[in-house]
């Protein structure tokens, strides 16, 4: 072992050679010390989250979760008395193991879904998606690897890649902070729905966070814009306005969303108005641990038809 | 590529589908069942009653 000792590492760089720009670049931007910048598909989870798209529903559900030990979990779920859609009984697994996650859910339909994440370091994460179904055409295979960086985030993904009749679609997204409170993304979306057909669409996002709000900007080069602003109030009461534009092949739309979420002691309400005259609200009700009563109430006042007001018991 | 080959890829991947489909769900209930201490007991990883 005395060769080791000997060892002298001869530094080799010139002034002149890439790896010392590329090592100066690094070191200036280590000194700027901006944060990460969150994924690149988070950028409108605070207002979503002020919204009730996944609160909507209707009929009787119940939630039943078991946590059988800290590997394994499983779940139980039924819905029934909707008039949407069938009554349903779903099961879920879910393996959390250090390095990786597993989970997995199947209903009486024989609809899989399942995902597996593989953490192979704190910022390095290969994430697959799979929906089997029994009916042909609605399966889907989403393969991702995401690395968060310090002040970026790459993320690669494709869906139902198929190198045998040379289709798929194709995700890359960078999401770098400029400063302490901006960051600016691209991505682009590469499509070959049919070995003929090729497709390319980019967007462009900008992020501001403030203190207590945050301000998202998306454009993407089809002709769609997205606004939002999220702001905290306090504690318990949060705010997120939405503003969709169109502008692609002959439609000019758009839509501005205003929703709210406020936390009381045993309560969760949400309300949210759209200017296409949508009013939606729901109320969750928690009257003992894991149990607990929701009203949700949705009228579209443009289309006088859709009334709905359902009351609903979760068991959770 | 040949025709014989795209239709062997393609049987395979059917084949693979029907695995994960009927598999993927017993395959994670193994997992946490070897990993687990102490193990669970059957009828309580499948029974939303028990």
């Amino acid at each position: 072992m005395a060769g080791l000792g000997e060892k002298v590492s001869t530094p080799m760089i010139t002034p002149w050679s890439l790896s010392s720009i590329f090592n100066g670049i690094s070191e200036y931007r280590k000194k700027l010390n901006l944060p990460n910048p969150g994924t690149f598909e988070g950028l409108h989870k605070e207002v979503k989250a002020t919204f009730l798209t996944n609160h909507l529903f209707d009929g009787g559900r119940a939630d039943l979760t078991k946590v059988l030990s800290q590997h394994l979990q499983v779940t139980h779920s039924f819905s029934m008395g909707s008039t949407i859609s069938p009554p349903m009984y779903n099961f879920g697994a879910a393996f959390i193991g250090t390095n990786s996650f597993l989970h997995g859910t199947i209903d009486t339909e024989g609809n899989l879904t399942a995902r597996m994440n593989y953490a192979w370091n704190a910022n390095n994460v290969t994430k697959l998606q799979a929906h089997i179904s029994p009916s042909p055409g609605h399966s889907m295979l989403q393969l991702e690897q995401d690395y968060q960086g310090s002040d970026y985030s790459i993320n690669c993904k494709t869906i139902n890649p198929s190198p045998v009749e040379n289709t798929g679609i194709f995700i890359l997204s960078y999401f770098q902070s400029v400063t302490q409170k901006i960051a600016l993304g691209v991505e682009n979306v590469y499509q070959k729905p049919t070995p003929d057909i090729e497709e390319t669409t980019r967007s462009l996002v900008a992020k501001y966070t403030g203190t207590d709000c945050i301000a998202t900007l998306q454009w993407q080069e089809i002709g769609a814009l997205q606004a939002s602003y999220y702001q905290k109030i306090s504690e318990k009461v949060d705010f997120g306005t939405e503003l969709q534009i169109l502008v692609a092949s002959g439609r000019r739309e758009a839509v501005c969303t205003v929703g709210g979420k406020f936390d009381f002691r045993a309560a969760t309400f949400r309300g949210q108005i759209d200017t296409t005259g949508r009013i939606s609200a729901v109320i969750e009700q928690k009257i003992a641990p894991g149990f607990s009563f929701v009203i949700t109430g949705d009228i579209e006042h443009m289309k006088v038809s859709v009334y709905l007001i359902f009351p609903s018991i979760m068991v959770i | 590529m040949r025709e014989e080959t795209k239709e062997k890829i393609l049987k395979a991947t059917e084949i693979a589908k029907t695995i994960i489909h009927w598999g993927f769900i017993p395959f994670i209930l193994y997992l946490g069942f070897s990993r687990s201490n102490p193990k669970p007991s059957l009828i309580r990883m499948i029974s939303p009653l028990a």
